[in-house]
């Protein structure tokens, strides 16, 4: 009776064994396959200005203000690389009683235009406030522009009207943002 | 980049746990006593075969297995990662344990007749590894932000921890009466190398913003502490293969960042055929001065863009001074200070215990001596198994039986339930033919048939010669 138990004892060892270490078809190359595809948004330029504001900045009848925004980051190794698709999202929120328009340039190194665009506001007699979106999308020859690109000019335009003073209602403000398409590969 | 590629490389090892529910108890090995210093010692003297006398691997992962995201199947394969990813958690992770003996042995001394104290003595080298699943991050770098507008990226899901160590260890045992027994272990570490992040705090959210469309708040704290590995990374210096070579055999020899550390273990008879032990592991630390360098991002940033045409209007700032200060805090942020402080690793405590049952008395007409098992050829019994990880302790808990077979042949089965799965079924054999013992133990036989799958894996061998006056 032992000595059966013995054998079977064996017999059991010897299944296990013989199960030891197998493996099936796997193929690590696949990793090379590796396509990810995130969206990410972020902030880009903002601004609010009272009609005050316009006025310490010179502006009362027309004029320009003008700044630009020195952007490293779209023409960054990895922006470069893995961007397929870039949308730019500006709205212009105004009641002020004044048409704007606001002009955006993109620059590379030594200031010349790669791209450009613009959009107005209509003005808001009642100082209300009127809300216009625009959408710019960056794709192929547009998006290697974009690639190019070191510096952003923000050219915001007063247009003519009634005359502004300090105790006129309302106020020009942007919020923009960037939505960036990425594809990420092995 | 260097140290990134080191980390990836870390990070795709196969994984490892330390678990060796097969070895503990197993008195007729031993090695058993370095898993419970005051375990029972059945022999007399005892020296290991120098290098062979304790080889352990193991490896393991809780969520997905290699050949989940790797088959050959035909599905895509990023099919598979997205599947992957999303089945896992932070609290997943990736372990990996190595070991080899570089010499041990022992022996009983004391009183002439009983010799009921023993001393063993030993040096190993080990590997360690562990690195739970960086959920947040995996989601982040798979959808980016747009979908995930007010969710708090948690940025200490990143806790990776890897050394690898030469323990040098004296360890004591006395059989105080029948009953009980206890040992201590004295161990010194010299650390070779050690990479750890594991402190690490923070989050990144993209909020609905008040000026601007978002706020994207960056409150990061980030740590990477390395030391013995620096002089490797450097880009500036190419160190020669066999300068490594030559390091490591230095800080194998205590050349390397000292420390120090103990075990404690005891062995009481409850009853005739019950008996308890337990052991504490690892109490230990090593202080990193040599060869140090740390790494960290901190601090605490909201972003809502740039407000270049009225930034003034906020608080008598001029243009340039808005410029500066974006510039300024952008660069703070992300600039990783490299610094050489000092630091100190805790050795990853263990515990282990059980409770024993020996049953089916020795009917062995060769022997009518009290034979080391008290005369019984089986036992069986409960273990728990408890180790201090990074985000918190990992247990194992273990259903054993263990029977000698022949004159020199025992065996041990095991049922284990730990993190890794439920169904871990594990068998060790130890032989003693004259002198020389030779001992081989696996676990997770049910995931042998393909190995890409397992979600663990140990296995342990060694040699040893073995003086047993006593009966074996």
């Amino acid at each position: 009776m032992a000595y059966n138990i013995r054998i079977k004892t064996a017999c059991f060892l010897a299944f296990l064994l013989s199960m030891a270490s197998c493996t099936k078809d796997i193929d690590f190359t696949q990793g090379e396959d590796l396509e990810v595809y995130p969206v990410m948004e972020t902030s880009l330029v903002y601004f609010k200005g009272s009609v005050p504001d316009l006025l310490e900045n010179g502006i009362s009848d027309t004029g320009l203000l003008v700044d630009e925004v020195v952007l490293e980051a779209f023409n960054n190794e990895f922006f470069v690389e893995n961007v397929t698709r870039a949308d730019v999202v500006l709205e212009l929120t105004n009641s002020i009683n004044r048409n704007f328009s606001i002009l955006v340039q993109c620059l590379n190194d030594t200031d010349q235009i790669q791209h450009q665009f613009s959009f107005s506001v209509a003005a808001s007699p009642d100082n209300l406030p009127i809300t216009t979106t625009h959408t710019e999308i960056f794709e192929g020859a547009t998006l290697n522009a974009l690639k190019r690109t070191t510096k952003l000019v923000l050219t915001l335009q007063m247009e003519a009207g009634d005359p502004l003073n300090q105790s006129s209602l309302g106020s020009i403000a942007l919020r923009s943002k960037g939505i960036f398409y990425l594809t990420i590969e092995g | 980049m260097k140290i990134f590629n080191l980390i990836f490389v870390l990070l795709s090892a196969i994984s490892f746990s330390q678990n060796k529910q097969l070895l503990y108890g197993f008195s007729e090995i031993p090695q058993s006593l370095l898993l419970n210093p005051g375990g029972q010692v059945k022999h007399d003297w005892y020296f290991g075969i120098p290098l062979l006398s304790h080889v352990h691997v193991s490896a393991g992962a809780t969520g997905s297995t290699i050949y989940d995201v790797f088959a050959v199947d035909g599905i895509d394969f990023n099919t598979k990662l997205k599947a992957a990813v999303y089945s896992m958690n932070e609290r997943d992770f990736y372990s990996a344990n190595q070991q080899l003996e570089i010499f041990s042995g022992g022996f009983a001394f004391g009183d002439r007749f009983t010799k009921n104290k023993y001393l063993s003595f030993g040096m190993y080298q080990e590997f360690d590894f562990i690195s739970y699943f960086p959920k947040d991050y995996a989601v982040l770098g798979f959808e980016g932000n747009q979908n995930n507008i007010g969710r708090y990226f948690d940025l200490s899901h990143l806790r990776v921890k890897s050394d690898v160590v030469s323990v040098f260890h004296v360890g004591f045992n006395k059989k105080v009466n029948q009953d009980f027994t206890y040992g201590v272990r004295g161990k010194i570490y010299s650390s070779l190398a050690n990479v750890n992040s594991v402190n690490n705090q923070g989050y990144f959210v993209t909020a609905v913003g008040k000026n601007n469309y978002y706020n994207h708040i960056f409150n990061l704290d980030l740590q990477l502490r390395t030391s013995g590995i620096a002089n490797y990374i450097d880009e500036d210096t190419e160190v020669e293969s066999s300068q490594i070579v030559k390091d490591m055999q230095k800080r194998l020899l205590f050349g390397g960042n000292l420390g120090l550390g103990f075990d404690i273990g005891f062995t009481y008879k409850l009853k005739e055929q019950w008996t308890l032990d337990a052991s504490l592991l690892d109490v230990g630390f090593i202080r990193h001065s040599k060869d140090v360098e740390n790494y960290s991002v901190s601090g605490v940033y909201n972003f809502e863009g740039f407000n270049p045409i009225f930034p003034e209007a906020e608080d008598g700032q001029t243009a340039q001074e808005y410029w500066d200060e974006v510039k300024e805090n952008m660069e703070d942020l992300f600039e990783v200070d490299t610094t050489v402080t000092k630091f100190t690793s805790w050795r990853p405590v263990k515990f282990n215990a059980s409770i024993n049952y020996a049953f089916e008395k020795d009917a062995d007409p060769e022997c009518n001596c009290a034979t080391p098992d008290n005369g019984y050829k089986s036992a069986a019994g409960i273990q728990l198994y408890a180790i201090n990880r990074p985000k918190q302790p990992e247990l194992a808990l273990t259903a054993y039986y263990y029977r000698k077979l022949f004159k020199g042949l025992r065996a041990k089965a095991t049922y284990t339930v730990d993190s890794y799965s439920p169904y871990n079924l594990g068998l060790g054999l130890s032989a003693h033919i004259g002198g020389v013992n030779f001992y081989l133990m696996a676990d997770n036989f049910l995931q042998y048939s393909n190995l890409y799958n397992a979600q663990s894996l140990s296995l342990q061998l060694g040699f040893n010669y073995i003086f047993n006056k006593k009966s074996p």
